[in-house]
């Protein structure tokens, strides 16, 4: 596989744990998050700082980094969603526009805008990471353990709890289910999972600066949730996917630099405004869940028209 | 009395929706809540379930003030209720939906999902088995369950919903306007139902504009006019009053 | 004592682009609960319009100005007569709206941004708005008193129109107050184009002021226009006096702030200090008023 293929899978692979995480958020809880990248950020610059400049171990490290990135998450969701989800969209705003300005400002942390070089990957065992191919199958290996984490809990009686309340809030109060406390869980775990994307990232590029993690970028994932399908799993990976390539394929077509990237973001947001109009649901849509009743109640069923 | 409602009040900007009102629904029993469209009968079930503060007065469940519990805590104590505007959330399945009722689900806690599995998966076996129990209850055919709620006709919703309450167990049960909106032979399938379910003992509050209903399934009712409790008393002698007439009717 | 005195005027201009831009969303969103985001288009757009108005067709700076406040007015238009409206007939959920309206932002800032480049659109008015008027042992530049002078009578205008005039009661009567929609019906497209020609125009005197000042910058737009949000919320939804006192409020502790901190933490303080407003007073400053009157519900 060409070094080229490996990089752009890898990327894919990064940030379909990204779009995952979002789409926990956007599309199941029904909560719009602009900060996706700030807490990605967070994530990585607590990685790099620890295990460069604090001599942490990468296990450490990496804990922190998703205990931080969570905590971010934490910190705009109290507050914001004792009131209403508008407030949501405002506090996430600001925390992605106050990330971006600490990331380039609190140079003796972050290193400014100069970021944080000599990242190392990590070595598990014999296994060194340093080559790009064991990389990539790292990669997927914790975007593998993120979509079945993401799976499970959307599937189960938690996941239900959440469209409940994604759908229908007073409804789900009535039913008795903690409003307020879901949300927050939802967002601290879409945190936790972005701050992981940040360490992995961190450790591809072996080094990260402030440019990766602003509004531009959380746009980006908005993008790839929305266009894969916000409540499909698979979706948010195929949407990724096809976010995460075009930027080279606009390449192809020989830009000046600078055009290049406002190029590419406009035409995220020209997505945007079209999939609206024609498809909002995206790709992939989830399918209500069947739940059959277990063998032996079958039976039973058929008889007794009496509840307990 | 299971529930009582003493001086109830609830303004909306300047406008007084219920005024004072003051009645108890005893174990048990059915009760009816009856009374010309306006009267607040809506919104006094909003206080009584928590959905909207009350202004004034008190609610008391089973001895207990529950006048400023949330709907959450009011559910947990045993308060249950259908909305008149059903209130099923359309993409779900409908198992779905009736599982939602289903009270403390250890699967709903996400430290259970992921470091109790076993313990998880087999209480949602039994959360879902008694979803369709309760779908059984009600008439709703197997094979309509994997889909999604919104797909189902107006009445077959009507009764996922009471399927939904069922599945709450709870002790006092809402039900507001639950036969609205019906055709005749819906109707008669949901009276079936109704009926059903109040010869169980269940304590029923139950808003309804059909008085010949009321008439059938109630023990008592009480009477709400703008926002006032006018009357409280067996249906018949309700219907014999002209004075509740002429407000019935007048409206 | 001089320096804080200084300070506090420099809050006072920031202020009253903040107040601007908070104004004008707060009336959008106070009477349409949508959360208009590309009104952050709406007021770097201005700024960049004129620009390109004097660059490209050599319009002088008066004019170009006044042609980008009605372009960018008509931006404002044009985005809820062709993306919301027709979006919102189709039954679109909340998202539909606010995704719509982020992507519009995203392609015309880009647009701007491909057109004039990352370094600051300046627009040039004349000499006049950069002259400093000396007062005693501190200073405010001509273009920095106009600006205070227009939010303020800007300001006092939409007050009245809100409260004087027959459109402006009907959507004060829509902010707010979802009951009265319910009751009436969607809001009629007239005072939908009303509501949303009258907070761009705000936005868009923002924009030039910014435009004439430092120049507009892709990420200068950003910063301004989300302490104008947070204003917005601190101030409470649906009130756009809220709103104005919050935005002049957050300029002058911005600036009053530099006695104490760095430039580049001002922001960051802002912010912990709005998560703080609104765990305190969710209703945000106008829900702080005590009455013994019944509120609504």
């Amino acid at each position: 596989m060409s070094p080229y293929m490996l990089s752009l899978l890898t990327s894919i692979a990064i940030f379909a744990i990204l779009s995952l995480s979002l789409s926990l958020l956007i599309g199941h809880m029904g909560i719009f998050s602009m900060a996706h990248a700030a807490l990605f950020g967070v994530g990585a610059y607590t990685y790099a700082f620890l295990s460069v400049k604090q001599d942490w171990s990468p296990l450490a490290a990496t804990a922190a980094a998703i205990v931080l990135a969570a905590a971010a998450g934490a910190v705009m969701a109290v507050p914001a969603l004792r009131v209403s989800g508008d407030y949501f969209i405002v506090a996430s705003f600001a925390l992605q526009i106050v990330a971006s300005s600490v990331f380039s400002n609190w140079t003796s942390v972050t290193g400014g805008t100069g970021g944080i070089p000599g990242i190392v990957r990590p070595v598990f065992g014999p296994i060194d990471l340093f080559q790009d191919q064991p990389f990539l199958v790292y990669s997927f290996i914790v975007l593998l353990i993120v979509a079945a984490l993401g799976f499970w809990l959307v599937r189960s009686p938690f996941g239900r709890m959440m469209h409940t309340i994604r759908d229908d809030e007073v409804v789900a109060a009535t039913m008795g289910k903690p409003v307020r406390g879901t949300k927050i869980l939802v967002t601290v775990l879409a945190g936790a999972f972005a701050g992981l994307a940040g360490v992995v990232y961190g450790q591809y590029l072996m080094y990260i600066s402030p440019g990766s993690f602003e509004v531009a970028t959380s746009v980006s994932i908005i993008t790839m949730v929305v266009v894969g399908g916000m409540t499909s799993i698979l979706g948010s990976i195929i949407g990724a996917a096809i976010i995460t390539v075009i930027p080279p394929l606009l390449q192809e077509i020989r830009l000046a630099e600078s055009v290049a990237g406002p190029l590419e973001q406009a035409f995220f947001g020209l997505l945007l405004v079209v999939l609206m109009f024609t498809r909002p649901q995206g790709l992939l849509a989830d399918k209500p869940h069947r739940r059959p009743r277990s063998a032996g109640t079958q039976a039973a069923a058929q008889e007794a028209s009496h509840v307990a | 009395m299971l529930l009582e409602v003493e001086n109830a009040s609830k303004w909306f900007g300047g406008l007084q929706a219920v005024k004072g009102a003051t009645f108890g629904v005893p174990e048990g029993q059915v009760t009816g809540l009856v009374g010309p469209n306006g009267a607040g009968k809506t919104t006094l079930f909003n206080m009584i379930t928590g959905t909207l503060p009350t202004d004034e007065g008190t609610v008391t469940y089973n001895g207990t003030d529950i006048t400023s519990a949330s709907p959450q805590d009011r559910v947990a104590a045993g308060i249950g209720r259908t909305f008149q505007d059903v209130r099923l959330l359309p993409r779900l399945s409908v198992i779905d939906n009736v599982c939602v009722g289903v009270q403390k689900q250890p699967g709903e806690r996400v430290r259970n999902v992921f470091f109790r599995p076993a313990k998880s998966r087999a209480e949602e076996q039994r959360t879902v088995d008694f979803a369709h129990e309760c779908l059984d209850f009600v008439g709703i055919p197997e094979q309509v369950r994997g889909q999604s709620a919104g797909s189902l006709s107006y009445g077959e919703q009507k009764l996922v919903s009471i399927a939904r309450l069922l599945a709450t167990r709870s002790k006092l049960l809402l039900l507001d306007e639950p036969t609205s909106g019906l055709d005749e032979s819906s109707l008669d399938q949901f009276r079936a139902v109704l009926a059903k379910l109040l010869s169980e003992g269940h304590t029923v509050l139950l808003v309804e504009h059909n008085m010949l209903l009321v008439r059938e399934l109630c023990h008592r009712a009480v009477f709400l006019g703008t926002g006032e409790v006018l009357a409280v008393d067996t249906p018949e002698k309700l219907m014999e009053s002209e004075v509740l007439r002429d407000v019935y009717f007048g409206a | 004592m001089n320096l804080f005195i200084q300070l506090l005027l420099n809050g006072v201009v920031a202020g009253s682009v903040y107040a601007l831009v908070a104004v004008g969303f707060a009336l959008i969103f106070g009477a349409t609960s949508h959360f208009h985001i590309a009104h952050a288009a709406v007021f770097s757009g201005a700024g960049y319009l004129a620009v390109i108005a004097t660059q490209n067709l050599g319009l002088p700076g008066g004019v170009a100005a006044a042609v980008g406040l009605i372009l960018a007015v008509l931006l404002g238009v044009a985005l809820v007569r062709f993306l919301y409206t027709p979006l919102g007939r189709r039954g679109g959920q909340g998202f539909v709206l606010f995704l719509v309206s982020l992507g519009a932002l995203v392609v015309v800032d880009n647009l701007f941004t491909i057109n004039l480049g990352a370094r600051p659109a300046q627009l040039s008015l004349g000499g006049w708005f950069h002259r400093a008027i000396p007062m005693g042992s501190w200073s405010m530049t001509v273009g920095q008193v106009a600006l205070v002078a227009i939010t303020v009578v800007a300001f006092t205008a939409l007050l009245l129109v809100l409260t004087k005039t027959r459109a402006g009661k009907l959507i004060t009567a829509y902010s707010g107050n979802p009951e009265f929609v319910e009751i009436v019906g969607r809001r009629p497209q007239r005072v939908l184009v009303l509501v949303y020609a009258a907070g761009s125009l705000f936005a868009a005197l923002a924009g030039l002021y910014v435009a004439a000042d430092t120049g507009m910058q892709p990420g200068l737009g950003e910063t301004f226009f989300i302490i104008s949000i947070m204003a917005v919320f601190i101030g409470g939804i649906g009130s756009v006096t809220g709103a104005f006192i919050a935005a002049m409020a957050l300029g002058v502790l911005q600036n009053v702030l530099l006695m104490r901190i760095d430039a580049e933490w001002t922001l960051p303080v802002i912010f912990v200090l709005f998560l703080v407003l609104i765990t305190v007073s969710p209703a945000g400053l106008s829900g702080l008023k005590l009455t013994s009157r019944r509120r609504p519900a």
